[in-house]
Protein backbone atom coordinates (compact mmCIF):
# COMPACT_ATOMS: atom_id res chain seq x y z
CA UNK A 1 0.00 0.00 0.00
CA UNK A 2 2.81 2.08 0.58
CA UNK A 3 3.17 5.28 -1.89
CA UNK A 4 -0.77 4.17 -3.91
CA UNK A 5 -2.90 6.86 -3.66
CA UNK A 6 -6.43 5.10 -2.43
CA UNK A 7 -9.24 5.79 -5.24
CA UNK A 8 -12.96 6.18 -3.72
CA UNK A 9 -15.29 4.76 -5.99
CA UNK A 10 -19.08 6.36 -5.01
CA UNK A 11 -21.41 3.20 -4.33
CA UNK A 12 -24.07 3.37 -6.49
CA UNK A 13 -26.49 1.32 -4.90
CA UNK A 14 -27.19 4.22 -2.88
CA UNK A 15 -29.12 5.52 -5.54
CA UNK A 16 -32.76 5.08 -5.38
CA UNK A 17 -32.90 4.29 -8.65
CA UNK A 18 -30.12 2.01 -8.87
CA UNK A 19 -31.64 -0.01 -5.87
CA UNK A 20 -35.14 -0.17 -6.97
CA UNK A 21 -33.59 -1.09 -10.43
CA UNK A 22 -31.32 -3.81 -9.08
CA UNK A 23 -34.71 -5.51 -7.54
CA UNK A 24 -36.57 -5.11 -10.35
CA UNK A 25 -33.83 -7.08 -12.11
CA UNK A 26 -34.42 -9.91 -9.20
CA UNK A 27 -38.19 -9.66 -9.80
CA UNK A 28 -39.71 -7.43 -7.47
CA UNK A 29 -41.87 -5.70 -9.70
CA UNK A 30 -43.12 -3.11 -6.89
CA UNK A 31 -39.45 -1.44 -7.36
CA UNK A 32 -41.08 -1.10 -10.98
CA UNK A 33 -43.59 1.60 -9.33
CA UNK A 34 -41.51 3.39 -7.63
CA UNK A 35 -39.20 4.06 -10.79
CA UNK A 36 -42.42 4.57 -12.57
CA UNK A 37 -43.32 7.00 -9.63
CA UNK A 38 -40.55 9.05 -10.43
CA UNK A 39 -40.12 9.29 -14.19
CA UNK A 40 -43.61 8.98 -15.60
CA UNK A 41 -44.63 12.11 -15.89
CA UNK A 42 -41.22 13.51 -17.48
CA UNK A 43 -41.02 10.35 -19.75
CA UNK A 44 -45.28 11.47 -20.92
CA UNK A 45 -44.08 14.61 -21.98
CA UNK A 46 -40.63 13.61 -23.47
CA UNK A 47 -42.93 10.93 -25.46
CA UNK A 48 -45.52 13.67 -26.26
CA UNK A 49 -42.46 15.13 -27.74
CA UNK A 50 -41.40 12.59 -29.86
CA UNK A 51 -43.88 10.47 -30.89
CA UNK A 52 -47.20 12.75 -30.35
CA UNK A 53 -49.90 12.84 -27.67
CA UNK A 54 -51.68 10.01 -29.29
CA UNK A 55 -48.91 7.36 -29.08
CA UNK A 56 -47.00 9.17 -25.74
CA UNK A 57 -49.58 6.41 -23.70
CA UNK A 58 -48.64 3.25 -25.56
CA UNK A 59 -44.70 4.51 -25.51
CA UNK A 60 -44.43 5.24 -22.14
CA UNK A 61 -46.18 1.67 -21.32
CA UNK A 62 -43.54 -0.19 -24.15
CA UNK A 63 -40.81 1.68 -21.95
CA UNK A 64 -41.19 0.16 -18.76
CA UNK A 65 -41.84 -2.94 -20.35
CA UNK A 66 -39.07 -2.45 -21.57
CA UNK A 67 -37.62 -1.62 -18.60
CA UNK A 68 -38.57 -4.54 -16.72
CA UNK A 69 -36.24 -7.22 -19.37
CA UNK A 70 -33.24 -4.60 -18.94
CA UNK A 71 -33.30 -3.72 -15.46
CA UNK A 72 -30.19 -5.51 -14.58
CA UNK A 73 -28.08 -3.73 -17.25
CA UNK A 74 -28.60 -0.79 -15.76
CA UNK A 75 -25.21 0.48 -14.34
CA UNK A 76 -25.88 3.03 -11.88
CA UNK A 77 -23.17 5.33 -13.10
CA UNK A 78 -25.72 8.79 -13.20
CA UNK A 79 -27.28 10.09 -10.11
CA UNK A 80 -30.96 8.84 -11.56
CA UNK A 81 -31.89 6.94 -14.16
CA UNK A 82 -33.83 9.16 -16.27
CA UNK A 83 -31.38 9.76 -18.85
CA UNK A 84 -31.03 5.98 -19.08
CA UNK A 85 -34.91 5.70 -19.70
CA UNK A 86 -34.45 8.50 -21.86
CA UNK A 87 -32.54 6.63 -24.13
CA UNK A 88 -34.87 2.91 -23.80
CA UNK A 89 -37.32 5.28 -25.08
CA UNK A 90 -35.71 7.14 -27.68
CA UNK A 91 -34.41 3.85 -28.71
CA UNK A 92 -38.07 2.59 -29.07
CA UNK A 93 -38.92 5.33 -30.83
CA UNK A 94 -36.94 4.33 -33.95
CA UNK A 95 -37.76 0.91 -33.69
CA UNK A 96 -40.99 1.22 -33.62
CA UNK A 97 -42.92 0.89 -36.78
CA UNK A 98 -46.28 1.93 -36.14
CA UNK A 99 -48.47 -0.30 -38.67
CA UNK A 100 -51.65 2.01 -38.41
CA UNK A 101 -49.76 4.96 -39.21
CA UNK A 102 -47.84 3.34 -41.67
CA UNK A 103 -51.51 1.79 -43.35
CA UNK A 104 -52.87 5.09 -43.45
CA UNK A 105 -49.62 6.56 -45.05
CA UNK A 106 -49.87 3.87 -47.33
CA UNK A 107 -53.51 4.55 -48.07
CA UNK A 108 -53.45 8.61 -48.20
CA UNK A 109 -50.61 8.21 -50.55
CA UNK A 110 -52.70 5.63 -53.06
CA UNK A 111 -55.37 8.53 -52.60
CA UNK A 112 -52.78 10.96 -53.94
CA UNK A 113 -53.51 12.84 -50.11
CA UNK A 114 -50.72 14.33 -48.59
CA UNK A 115 -48.28 12.27 -45.94
CA UNK A 116 -50.41 11.86 -42.36
CA UNK A 117 -47.18 12.78 -40.86
CA UNK A 118 -49.29 16.42 -40.91
CA UNK A 119 -52.51 15.26 -40.18
CA UNK A 120 -51.71 12.94 -37.23
CA UNK A 121 -53.08 14.44 -33.81
CA UNK A 122 -53.00 17.83 -34.99
CA UNK A 123 -54.76 20.01 -32.85
CA UNK A 124 -55.98 23.38 -34.59
CA UNK A 125 -53.62 25.65 -32.96
CA UNK A 126 -50.66 23.82 -33.49
CA UNK A 127 -47.89 25.88 -34.17
CA UNK A 128 -46.08 25.91 -37.44
CA UNK A 129 -42.76 24.55 -35.70
CA UNK A 130 -44.89 21.85 -33.76
CA UNK A 131 -45.54 20.68 -37.42
CA UNK A 132 -42.36 21.26 -38.23
CA UNK A 133 -40.91 18.78 -35.74
CA UNK A 134 -43.50 15.94 -36.59
CA UNK A 135 -42.67 16.30 -40.36
CA UNK A 136 -38.74 15.09 -39.10
CA UNK A 137 -38.10 11.64 -39.14
CA UNK A 138 -38.06 9.64 -35.97
CA UNK A 139 -34.28 9.24 -35.91
CA UNK A 140 -33.82 13.16 -36.34
CA UNK A 141 -36.98 14.15 -33.75
CA UNK A 142 -35.39 12.14 -31.28
CA UNK A 143 -31.88 13.70 -31.25
CA UNK A 144 -33.08 17.35 -31.71
CA UNK A 145 -35.46 16.97 -28.23
CA UNK A 146 -32.88 15.19 -26.55
CA UNK A 147 -30.25 17.75 -27.20
CA UNK A 148 -32.14 20.99 -27.36
CA UNK A 149 -35.12 20.40 -25.26
CA UNK A 150 -33.74 17.59 -22.74
CA UNK A 151 -30.53 19.65 -22.52
CA UNK A 152 -28.13 16.38 -23.23
CA UNK A 153 -24.56 16.37 -24.41
CA UNK A 154 -23.98 14.36 -28.31
CA UNK A 155 -22.05 12.28 -26.20
CA UNK A 156 -24.58 11.41 -23.83
CA UNK A 157 -27.52 11.47 -26.44
CA UNK A 158 -24.46 8.69 -28.27
CA UNK A 159 -24.44 6.48 -25.47
CA UNK A 160 -27.95 6.42 -24.99
CA UNK A 161 -28.78 5.10 -28.54
CA UNK A 162 -25.45 3.45 -29.12
CA UNK A 163 -24.88 4.77 -32.05
CA UNK A 164 -21.38 7.05 -33.10
CA UNK A 165 -21.34 10.56 -31.98
CA UNK A 166 -20.52 11.46 -35.27
CA UNK A 167 -24.17 10.08 -36.46
CA UNK A 168 -25.73 12.08 -33.77
CA UNK A 169 -23.96 15.52 -35.21
CA UNK A 170 -25.30 14.32 -38.22
CA UNK A 171 -28.70 13.97 -37.68
CA UNK A 172 -28.65 16.89 -35.43
CA UNK A 173 -27.70 19.13 -37.95
CA UNK A 174 -30.01 17.71 -40.83
CA UNK A 175 -32.97 18.11 -37.92
CA UNK A 176 -32.24 21.80 -37.55
CA UNK A 177 -32.10 22.06 -41.04
CA UNK A 178 -35.20 20.80 -42.33
CA UNK A 179 -36.65 22.33 -39.26
CA UNK A 180 -35.60 25.48 -40.50
CA UNK A 181 -36.34 25.24 -44.23
CA UNK A 182 -39.72 23.77 -42.90
CA UNK A 183 -40.54 26.81 -40.57
CA UNK A 184 -39.38 29.26 -44.01
CA UNK A 185 -41.46 27.35 -46.41
CA UNK A 186 -44.52 27.66 -43.96
CA UNK A 187 -43.52 31.47 -42.97
CA UNK A 188 -44.11 32.40 -46.69
CA UNK B 1 -44.92 35.11 -25.08
CA UNK B 2 -43.30 32.74 -27.47
CA UNK B 3 -39.67 33.04 -29.07
CA UNK B 4 -39.17 34.19 -32.89
CA UNK B 5 -37.47 32.11 -35.05
CA UNK B 6 -35.18 33.85 -37.03
CA UNK B 7 -32.80 33.17 -40.46
CA UNK B 8 -29.60 34.54 -40.99
CA UNK B 9 -29.80 36.89 -44.11
CA UNK B 10 -28.57 35.13 -46.61
CA UNK B 11 -26.28 38.14 -48.10
CA UNK B 12 -24.42 38.01 -44.93
CA UNK B 13 -22.72 34.75 -45.32
CA UNK B 14 -19.28 33.85 -43.86
CA UNK B 15 -17.37 31.45 -43.91
CA UNK B 16 -16.75 30.22 -40.31
CA UNK B 17 -20.39 29.95 -39.87
CA UNK B 18 -20.76 26.81 -39.66
CA UNK B 19 -18.74 26.56 -37.03
CA UNK B 20 -21.27 28.06 -34.86
CA UNK B 21 -22.87 24.91 -35.03
CA UNK B 22 -20.01 22.83 -34.21
CA UNK B 23 -19.23 24.77 -31.14
CA UNK B 24 -22.73 24.54 -29.71
CA UNK B 25 -22.81 20.41 -30.42
CA UNK B 26 -19.59 20.32 -28.86
CA UNK B 27 -17.27 19.53 -31.92
CA UNK B 28 -14.79 22.07 -31.81
CA UNK B 29 -11.93 21.67 -29.59
CA UNK B 30 -10.98 24.22 -27.11
CA UNK B 31 -8.35 26.26 -29.13
CA UNK B 32 -10.89 26.62 -32.10
CA UNK B 33 -13.40 27.35 -29.60
CA UNK B 34 -11.65 30.11 -28.00
CA UNK B 35 -10.69 31.51 -31.22
CA UNK B 36 -14.37 31.72 -33.10
CA UNK B 37 -15.63 33.33 -29.58
CA UNK B 38 -12.75 35.89 -30.47
CA UNK B 39 -14.12 36.11 -34.06
CA UNK B 40 -17.67 36.18 -32.81
CA UNK B 41 -17.38 39.54 -31.36
CA UNK B 42 -16.53 41.18 -35.00
CA UNK B 43 -19.15 39.02 -36.96
CA UNK B 44 -22.45 39.88 -38.03
CA UNK B 45 -22.99 36.74 -39.62
CA UNK B 46 -22.10 34.20 -37.26
CA UNK B 47 -23.73 36.51 -34.47
CA UNK B 48 -26.82 35.78 -36.10
CA UNK B 49 -26.56 32.21 -36.94
CA UNK B 50 -26.10 32.18 -33.03
CA UNK B 51 -29.06 33.74 -31.93
CA UNK B 52 -30.81 31.56 -34.74
CA UNK B 53 -29.34 28.78 -33.26
CA UNK B 54 -30.18 29.87 -29.91
CA UNK B 55 -33.85 30.81 -30.54
CA UNK B 56 -34.45 27.57 -32.24
CA UNK B 57 -33.65 25.70 -28.97
CA UNK B 58 -35.85 27.93 -27.39
CA UNK B 59 -38.84 28.29 -29.45
CA UNK B 60 -38.36 24.07 -29.01
CA UNK B 61 -38.09 24.32 -25.32
CA UNK B 62 -41.13 26.35 -25.22
CA UNK B 63 -43.17 24.08 -27.20
CA UNK B 64 -46.16 22.81 -25.49
CA UNK B 65 -45.87 19.52 -24.95
CA UNK B 66 -48.91 17.16 -23.29
CA UNK B 67 -48.22 15.58 -20.04
CA UNK B 68 -50.28 13.16 -18.59
CA UNK B 69 -53.34 14.00 -16.21
CA UNK B 70 -53.09 12.21 -13.59
CA UNK B 71 -55.58 9.29 -14.80
CA UNK B 72 -53.74 8.50 -17.66
CA UNK B 73 -50.75 8.04 -15.40
CA UNK B 74 -52.70 6.04 -13.03
CA UNK B 75 -54.23 4.03 -15.79
CA UNK B 76 -50.61 3.56 -17.34
CA UNK B 77 -49.08 2.61 -13.87
CA UNK B 78 -51.80 -0.34 -13.65
CA UNK B 79 -50.97 -1.69 -16.74
CA UNK B 80 -47.46 -1.55 -16.52
CA UNK B 81 -47.00 -3.26 -13.31
CA UNK B 82 -49.85 -6.14 -13.89
CA UNK B 83 -48.01 -6.56 -17.36
CA UNK B 84 -44.91 -6.93 -15.40
CA UNK B 85 -46.13 -8.93 -12.66
CA UNK B 86 -47.22 -11.51 -15.14
CA UNK B 87 -44.09 -11.24 -16.93
CA UNK B 88 -41.79 -11.76 -14.00
CA UNK B 89 -44.30 -14.82 -12.77
CA UNK B 90 -43.20 -16.37 -15.92
CA UNK B 91 -46.94 -16.03 -17.39
CA UNK B 92 -47.59 -15.60 -21.02
CA UNK B 93 -48.74 -12.02 -21.65
CA UNK B 94 -50.77 -11.38 -24.66
CA UNK B 95 -48.49 -8.37 -26.93
CA UNK B 96 -50.51 -5.52 -26.64
CA UNK B 97 -50.06 -4.68 -30.08
CA UNK B 98 -50.41 -7.35 -33.11
CA UNK B 99 -47.34 -8.49 -34.16
CA UNK B 100 -45.87 -7.11 -38.07
CA UNK B 101 -46.37 -9.20 -40.94
CA UNK B 102 -45.71 -8.56 -43.98
CA UNK B 103 -48.83 -9.05 -45.94
CA UNK B 104 -50.67 -8.30 -49.26
CA UNK B 105 -54.15 -6.64 -48.80
CA UNK B 106 -56.59 -8.70 -50.36
CA UNK B 107 -59.54 -5.97 -51.41
CA UNK B 108 -61.75 -6.99 -48.89
CA UNK B 109 -59.08 -6.39 -46.05
CA UNK B 110 -57.84 -3.08 -48.41
CA UNK B 111 -61.43 -1.96 -47.72
CA UNK B 112 -61.58 -2.58 -43.65
CA UNK B 113 -57.84 -0.74 -43.37
CA UNK B 114 -59.54 2.48 -45.53
CA UNK B 115 -62.34 1.95 -42.82
CA UNK B 116 -60.42 1.88 -40.34
CA UNK B 117 -57.89 4.26 -41.70
CA UNK B 118 -61.04 6.77 -41.99
CA UNK B 119 -62.07 6.40 -38.08
CA UNK B 120 -58.82 6.94 -37.33
CA UNK B 121 -58.21 10.31 -38.90
CA UNK B 122 -61.71 11.56 -37.89
CA UNK B 123 -60.53 10.65 -34.65
CA UNK B 124 -61.89 14.00 -33.07
CA UNK B 125 -65.18 13.66 -35.19
CA UNK B 126 -68.26 14.41 -33.21
CA UNK B 127 -71.50 12.57 -34.20
CA UNK B 128 -75.36 13.25 -33.12
CA UNK B 129 -76.41 9.59 -33.38
CA UNK B 130 -80.59 8.67 -33.18
CA UNK B 131 -81.84 5.88 -30.66
CA UNK B 132 -80.82 3.14 -33.48
CA UNK B 133 -78.16 0.30 -32.51
CA UNK B 134 -75.37 1.75 -34.44
CA UNK B 135 -73.05 -1.11 -36.77
CA UNK B 136 -70.92 -2.20 -35.04
CA UNK B 137 -67.17 -1.77 -37.77
CA UNK B 138 -65.21 -4.74 -38.22
CA UNK B 139 -62.12 -5.04 -36.34
CA UNK B 140 -59.43 -7.92 -36.52
CA UNK B 141 -60.32 -8.89 -32.87
CA UNK B 142 -63.55 -10.46 -31.48
CA UNK B 143 -64.19 -7.42 -29.32
CA UNK B 144 -67.41 -5.66 -30.65
CA UNK B 145 -69.51 -2.20 -29.02
CA UNK B 146 -72.36 -2.17 -29.13
CA UNK B 147 -73.57 1.44 -28.58
CA UNK B 148 -77.22 3.56 -28.67
CA UNK B 149 -77.28 6.50 -27.38
CA UNK B 150 -80.72 8.51 -26.34
CA UNK B 151 -82.13 11.67 -28.22
CA UNK B 152 -79.55 13.95 -28.87
CA UNK B 153 -76.62 12.31 -26.99
CA UNK B 154 -73.29 13.43 -28.37
CA UNK B 155 -70.54 10.43 -29.12
CA UNK B 156 -68.19 9.01 -31.25
CA UNK B 157 -66.77 5.45 -31.50
CA UNK B 158 -62.53 4.75 -32.70
CA UNK B 159 -60.34 2.47 -33.03
CA UNK B 160 -57.27 3.18 -31.64
CA UNK B 161 -54.43 0.30 -31.99
CA UNK B 162 -55.82 -2.54 -28.97
CA UNK B 163 -58.26 0.05 -27.90
CA UNK B 164 -61.97 0.47 -28.62
CA UNK B 165 -62.57 4.24 -27.52
CA UNK B 166 -66.20 5.68 -26.77
CA UNK B 167 -66.15 9.29 -26.21
CA UNK B 168 -68.86 10.64 -24.64
CA UNK B 169 -69.32 14.13 -24.46
CA UNK B 170 -73.20 14.62 -23.33
CA UNK B 171 -76.17 12.38 -23.21
CA UNK B 172 -76.99 9.00 -22.08
CA UNK B 173 -74.90 5.94 -23.49
CA UNK B 174 -75.85 2.24 -23.26
CA UNK B 175 -72.87 0.13 -24.13
CA UNK B 176 -73.10 -3.88 -25.05
CA UNK B 177 -69.72 -5.41 -24.90
CA UNK B 178 -68.67 -8.43 -25.93
CA UNK B 179 -65.23 -8.90 -25.23
CA UNK B 180 -63.00 -12.06 -26.13
CA UNK B 181 -59.92 -12.78 -23.20
CA UNK B 182 -57.30 -10.98 -25.32
CA UNK B 183 -59.14 -8.97 -27.17
CA UNK B 184 -58.79 -5.12 -26.98
CA UNK B 185 -59.74 -3.13 -24.58
CA UNK B 186 -62.49 -0.59 -24.12
CA UNK B 187 -62.64 2.78 -22.64
CA UNK B 188 -65.32 5.09 -22.30
CA UNK B 189 -64.08 8.36 -22.31
CA UNK B 190 -66.43 11.22 -20.32
CA UNK B 191 -65.76 14.61 -19.86
CA UNK B 192 -64.04 14.05 -16.21
CA UNK B 193 -62.12 11.05 -16.56
CA UNK B 194 -62.75 7.29 -17.82
CA UNK B 195 -64.81 4.00 -17.78
CA UNK B 196 -62.74 0.77 -18.59
CA UNK B 197 -64.83 -2.06 -19.10
CA UNK B 198 -64.56 -5.47 -17.92
CA UNK B 199 -66.74 -7.45 -20.47
CA UNK B 200 -70.38 -6.56 -19.75
CA UNK B 201 -73.50 -4.48 -20.21
CA UNK B 202 -74.07 -0.67 -19.04
CA UNK B 203 -74.77 2.63 -19.72
CA UNK B 204 -72.91 5.98 -18.91
CA UNK B 205 -75.02 9.70 -18.57
CA UNK B 206 -73.06 12.61 -18.86
CA UNK B 207 -74.38 16.13 -18.54
CA UNK B 208 -72.93 19.22 -18.29
CA UNK B 209 -69.49 18.12 -18.42
CA UNK B 210 -69.80 15.78 -16.09
CA UNK B 211 -70.40 12.22 -15.43
CA UNK B 212 -73.61 11.79 -13.45
CA UNK B 213 -74.47 8.36 -13.42
CA UNK B 214 -72.94 4.57 -14.34
CA UNK B 215 -75.22 1.49 -14.17
CA UNK B 216 -73.95 -1.88 -14.87
CA UNK B 217 -76.13 -4.31 -15.85
CA UNK B 218 -74.03 -7.56 -16.40
CA UNK B 219 -70.25 -7.64 -15.84
CA UNK B 220 -68.36 -4.79 -14.33
CA UNK B 221 -66.66 -2.13 -14.97
CA UNK B 222 -63.76 0.46 -13.62
CA UNK B 223 -64.64 4.27 -13.17
CA UNK B 224 -61.84 6.54 -12.96
CA UNK B 225 -62.45 10.00 -12.80
CA UNK B 226 -60.82 13.33 -11.95
CA UNK B 227 -59.69 14.27 -8.02
CA UNK B 228 -61.48 10.54 -7.06
CA UNK B 229 -60.11 7.31 -6.63
CA UNK B 230 -60.57 4.61 -8.84
CA UNK B 231 -63.89 2.23 -8.02
CA UNK B 232 -65.16 -0.91 -9.97
CA UNK B 233 -68.64 -1.82 -9.67
CA UNK B 234 -70.20 -5.11 -11.26
CA UNK B 235 -74.07 -6.17 -12.43
CA UNK B 236 -76.81 -4.42 -10.51
CA UNK B 237 -74.76 -1.49 -8.99
CA UNK B 238 -74.98 1.98 -9.63
CA UNK B 239 -72.94 4.49 -9.39
CA UNK B 240 -74.66 8.15 -9.11
CA UNK B 241 -72.73 11.63 -8.55
CA UNK B 242 -74.18 13.70 -5.30
CA UNK B 243 -76.21 16.03 -4.98
CA UNK B 244 -74.18 18.88 -3.48
CA UNK B 245 -76.83 20.32 -0.89
CA UNK B 246 -78.02 16.55 -0.06
CA UNK B 247 -79.07 16.74 3.64
CA UNK B 248 -77.60 13.15 3.72
CA UNK B 249 -74.73 12.09 5.73
CA UNK B 250 -72.04 11.47 3.87
CA UNK B 251 -68.31 9.80 4.81
CA UNK B 252 -66.15 12.80 6.66
CA UNK B 253 -64.28 15.53 4.41
CA UNK B 254 -65.78 14.46 1.65
CA UNK B 255 -67.88 17.83 1.16
CA UNK B 256 -65.65 19.78 -0.99
CA UNK B 257 -64.75 17.03 -3.30
CA UNK B 258 -66.50 16.76 -6.17
CA UNK B 259 -67.27 13.11 -6.39
CA UNK B 260 -67.87 11.08 -3.21
CA UNK B 261 -68.38 7.54 -4.47
CA UNK B 262 -68.94 6.33 -0.73
CA UNK B 263 -72.25 7.92 -0.76
CA UNK B 264 -73.93 8.21 -3.93
CA UNK B 265 -73.24 4.09 -5.00
CA UNK B 266 -76.73 2.54 -4.82
CA UNK B 267 -76.19 -1.05 -3.70
CA UNK B 268 -78.17 -3.94 -4.79
CA UNK B 269 -76.50 -7.24 -4.90
CA UNK B 270 -73.09 -6.32 -3.63
CA UNK B 271 -71.51 -8.76 -1.07
CA UNK B 272 -69.67 -6.88 2.25
CA UNK B 273 -66.02 -7.92 1.03
CA UNK B 274 -65.70 -6.76 -1.70
CA UNK B 275 -67.90 -3.73 -1.52
CA UNK B 276 -65.82 -2.65 1.35
CA UNK B 277 -62.99 -2.16 -1.04
CA UNK B 278 -64.80 -0.98 -3.97
CA UNK B 279 -67.05 1.72 -2.47
CA UNK B 280 -64.56 4.31 -0.88
CA UNK B 281 -64.45 7.75 0.42
CA UNK B 282 -62.80 9.90 -2.52
CA UNK B 283 -60.36 11.55 0.32
CA UNK B 284 -58.84 7.87 0.62
CA UNK B 285 -55.42 7.28 -0.59
CA UNK B 286 -54.86 5.60 -4.25
CA UNK B 287 -55.94 2.17 -4.25
CA UNK B 288 -53.05 1.39 -6.31
CA UNK B 289 -50.57 2.00 -3.62
CA UNK B 290 -52.74 0.46 -0.75
CA UNK B 291 -52.29 -2.44 -3.18
CA UNK B 292 -48.55 -2.33 -2.75
CA UNK B 293 -48.44 -1.67 0.19
CA UNK B 294 -50.24 -5.02 1.28
CA UNK B 295 -48.26 -6.98 -1.85
CA UNK B 296 -44.61 -5.87 -0.16
CA UNK B 297 -45.86 -6.99 3.39
CA UNK B 298 -46.88 -10.29 2.36
CA UNK B 299 -43.37 -10.36 0.48
CA UNK B 300 -41.63 -9.07 3.38
CA UNK B 301 -43.32 -11.62 5.52
CA UNK B 302 -41.98 -14.63 3.09
CA UNK B 303 -38.13 -13.34 2.82
CA UNK B 304 -38.67 -13.24 6.76
CA UNK B 305 -39.67 -16.83 6.61
CA UNK B 306 -43.05 -15.83 8.67
CA UNK B 307 -44.91 -18.40 6.23
CA UNK B 308 -48.23 -18.78 8.06
CA UNK B 309 -48.30 -14.85 8.33
CA UNK B 310 -47.27 -14.66 4.53
CA UNK B 311 -50.67 -17.09 4.09
CA UNK B 312 -52.71 -15.16 5.99
CA UNK B 313 -51.50 -11.48 4.85
CA UNK B 314 -52.10 -13.41 0.81
CA UNK B 315 -55.68 -14.06 2.43
CA UNK B 316 -56.31 -10.31 3.74
CA UNK B 317 -55.07 -9.16 0.41
CA UNK B 318 -57.43 -11.69 -1.42
CA UNK B 319 -60.53 -9.84 0.47
CA UNK B 320 -59.34 -6.33 0.44
CA UNK B 321 -58.57 -5.86 -3.32
CA UNK B 322 -60.71 -9.12 -5.03
CA UNK B 323 -59.91 -7.57 -8.83
CA UNK B 324 -55.99 -7.08 -7.58
CA UNK B 325 -53.25 -7.24 -10.38
CA UNK B 326 -51.08 -9.72 -8.00
CA UNK B 327 -54.63 -12.02 -7.10
CA UNK B 328 -53.33 -14.78 -8.77
CA UNK B 329 -49.84 -14.62 -7.18
CA UNK B 330 -51.50 -13.89 -3.59
CA UNK B 331 -53.85 -16.67 -4.19
CA UNK B 332 -50.94 -19.34 -4.73
CA UNK B 333 -49.28 -17.90 -1.52
CA UNK B 334 -52.54 -18.17 0.20
CA UNK B 335 -53.41 -21.66 -0.36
Amino acid sequence: MKGRALHLVPKPIDAPDTAALGRLAKGDVSALGEVYDRHAAALFRFASRVSGAHDAEDLVQATFMTVVKIAGSYDGRAPDARAWLHGVMARLVQERRRSLARLARALLHFDGGPSPAFEVDRPAHRSDLARGLRSLSDAKRVVLVLAEVEGYTCEEIAGMLDVPVGTVWTRLHHARKDLRAFYDGSAQ
Amino acid sequence: MTTELRRPKKNAACARTWEIEAARDGRLSEPAKASLDAHVVQCAACREEMESLEGLGRALRELEAAGADDVALRRVRQRVLQNADAGLAGRSVPPRKPKRTRVVLPASAFAAALLAGLAWTGWNATRTVSSAPVATPTTTTTTTVDAKGEGETRWSKTTDGETERVDLMDGTLSLRVRKAPNGKRVLVRVPDGEIEDLGTVFHVVVRDGRTERVGVDEGRVTIRLTNAAPITISSGQTWERPIPASPAPVASGTAATPIAPVSSVVRRDVTPARSADRLRPPDAPLRADEEDAAYLRVLQLLRDGRDDEARSAARDYLRRFPDGFRREEMGRIAR
